[in-house]
């Protein structure tokens, strides 16, 4: 135990290089655009004095290493300021996008494990039949179908065609779970696509080396069923690689589902850096890039530990 | 080993059945173990033939079709009006694929979108590859601060959402094919980092690099002259993919509307205006969906084949 809170504290660490460079370089990066927040707020009819007085009132007027150290010290307090327009605390805006962010990559991820494990299963028994080549194929069709492409697709299919679903919008689940769900399951469906052809190769060609192992071998010598076989010593060891994907999966679920959220007008995380970016709202693009850098170290020192988890050989260093 | 006496094929020098070939010699008989450990058999090539052809041609085609935009005859120009909007295919070179939703030839604007497209993957991914090789090399050469460096550097690159830091970037530079081209190489630049110093560090340690060290060479000399040359295979085999990536993300930050400006034709921002008039003419947003999806399926092809060749990756995938 103590070596694993070593091995966290490590890592944590290690997180703190990263997350000030990624929050110094989105400070910069906002600071080299063209345009000033005041002249974001006050539009182009504003006079050079209106812009200014604004830009002093939220404290842009400073060098941006300055309004650096000070947005480093409100949020090591947990305080990441107000948003540009609105004026809303960040903190409360940036905890309900991530609601619906972390719901639809959870379902997604739930959508694509449940496909993609069975069929693997199913292909990896009879590697090289019929199935197995039809689902290669499939699989990597679907790999090269971009994340807009697949929207529209999707959209095209379970909207106009057989209007199952409303085009887009978003309803919180606490108004009633069965109309969060009509709004939830297309982009969740969306998204699962791509996750779950990237699941069912790495099982796939995973699970086939492992029962290509002499334990498998010894296994069927003692005469267990297949079935069993599978689960039980096939598994296990198969799993490591897909709880990396399975990291790098949710990794890429929480940050990068800009395009699934701006098409289907989902109020997400994605969505709002996309706004947050062309609006300049710099407490806004800090906040998300802060939380985007924990989710990957964390998610990472998740993957680390659930390795020696799965694999008692594999120590946690 | 007693063997029914056959007279082995005439190969090679004497007639000695030790070492790889008698390893290699298929078993006729006996259990599945193997009493010799067991060699890496050559991976069969999981490429199928027709796939890697169909993926050449379709490539050459797009390359030559996007270099004689200007000189393929019949062929109008992106912007010129030739019809009504949403007109069916017909038989002329302009109406071949119909047109668009203001009437312009649909063949002309995936033409010269290819051209955008195609630019701008291959000069990101050299972008990538310069920053890439540099960094990367560095790294893996010298180690310590070096690599502790190439790790901070790929890790803050790829903790952020690709397509976020990409709106940010792309709105610092500004939205031209320049701005664009360069974020994108900065972009893909962790990948080529991280691959390139993985296979730095494993070729430092190998004899021709002790050899050319006690020949008296230079840090820089060991690293053009004999390690350069061994990560030609290994990089060979990403850049088609990183290329399908880069046309991917190009296309998506036309989605988002945040691509090349408008007049120019992109993929992306065809597969947009489609996404708008879809419900009453799905042929339009078809030709850009088909065209963007072959030409990433041919990129990856071309990659997979690459590296089952070079056997790189393998067992993953």
């Amino acid at each position: 135990m103590n070596a694993t809170l070593r091995a966290v504290g490590s890592r944590l660490l290690y997180g703190i290089p990263v997350l000030i460079i990624v929050t110094l370089g989105a400070a910069a990066l906002m600071d080299l655009m063209p345009g000033s927040p005041g002249q974001a707020i006050l539009g182009d009819t504003a006079t050079q004095a209106q812009v200014d007085a604004i830009n002093a009132q939220l404290g842009y007027d400073q060098p941006f290493i300055v309004r650096y150290f000070d947005w480093v010290v409100h949020a090591l307090q947990g305080d990441f300021g107000q948003t540009l327009f609105t004026r809303e605390p960040v903190t409360d805006v940036l905890m309900r996008r991530l609601a619906v962010t972390a719901q639809l990559a959870l379902m997604a991820l739930v959508f694509a494990l449940v496909v993609a494990v069975p069929l693997a299963m199913l292909a990896a028994l009879r590697a090289g039949k019929l199935l197995d080549r039809v689902l290669n194929f499939v699989t990597s069709a679907l790999l090269s179908i971009p994340s807009f492409v697949n929207v529209v697709l999707v959209s095209l299919v379970f909207v106009i065609w057989l209007k199952w679903f409303p085009a887009t919008g978003w309803v919180p689940p606490t108004e009633g779970l069965a109309e969060n769900l009509k709004y939830a399951i297309l982009p969740a469906l969306a998204l699962s696509i791509y996750e779950a052809a990237f699941f069912y190769r790495i099982i796939r060609s995973d699970l086939t080396g492992t029962l290509r192992e002499d334990f498998i071998l010894v296994a069927r010598a003692k005469g267990l069923p297949r079935p069993r076989i599978l689960a039980r010593h096939a598994m296990r060891p198969s799993m490591t690689s897909l709880v990396t994907v399975m990291g790098l999966a949710l990794g890429r679920l929480l940050g990068g589902a800009v395009i699934v959220e701006y098409f289907f007008a989902v109020p997400g995380l994605g969505a709002e850096a996309v706004n947050a970016v062309s609006i300049k709202d710099m407490p806004m693009i800090q906040a998300i890039v802060t939380v985007c850098v924990l989710a990957y170290v964390l998610i990472f020192i998740v993957v680390d530990l659930a390795y020696a988890w799965i694999d008692p050989r594999v120590s946690v260093r | 080993m007693t063997s029914p006496v056959t007279t082995p094929p005439a190969s090679g020098p004497g007639d000695r059945t030790q070492g790889i070939s008698a390893v290699n010699t298929p078993r006729r008989f006996g259990t599945s173990l193997s009493l010799v450990p067991r060699i890496k058999q050559r991976r069969p090539r999981k490429v199928h033939r027709g796939m890697l052809w169909f993926a050449v041609t379709w490539l050459t085609l797009l390359v030559l079709a996007a270099v004689f935009a200007d000189v393929i005859p019949g062929l109008p120009d992106y912007s010129e009006k030739i019809g009504s909007f949403a007109q069916p295919p017909d038989l002329s070179v302009a109406g071949l694929l119909g047109t668009d939703g203001v009437g312009r030839s649909n063949l002309s604007r995936i033409i010269y979108g290819a051209r955008v497209s195609l630019t701008i993957a291959v000069v990101s991914t050299l972008i990538g590859l310069v920053i890439g090789l540099v960094v990367g090399m560095l790294g893996g050469y010298y180690r310590r601060g070096a690599e502790a460096f190439a790790n901070v550097l790929a890790n803050t690159l790829s903790a952020l959402p690709p397509l976020l830091l990409l709106l940010a970037l792309v709105s610092a530079i500004g939205a031209s094919l320049t701005g664009i081209t360069v974020a994108l190489g900065v972009v893909i630049a962790d990948l080529y980092i991280r691959v390139t110093k993985g296979a730095v560090i494993a070729a430092s340690n190998r004899e021709y690099v002790l050899a050319a060290r006690a020949l008296g060479a230079g840090d820089v000399r060991i690293m053009v002259k004999e390690i350069l040359p061994n990560l030609i295979p290994v990089l060979g085999s990403i850049i088609p993919m990183a290329m399908a990536i880069m046309i991917v993300v190009e296309g998506s930050l036309s989605f988002l509307g945040y691509g090349i400006p408008a007049p120019t034709p992109s993929w992306g921002g065809m597969i947009a205006a489609g996404a708008d008039i879809m419900r009453q003419f799905p042929l339009v947003i078809l030709w850009p969906v088909a065209t963007l999806f072959l030409t990433v399926l041919s990129f990856n092809t071309v990659g997979d084949y690459l590296s089952s060749r070079t056997d790189m990756r393998e067992g993953k995938l």
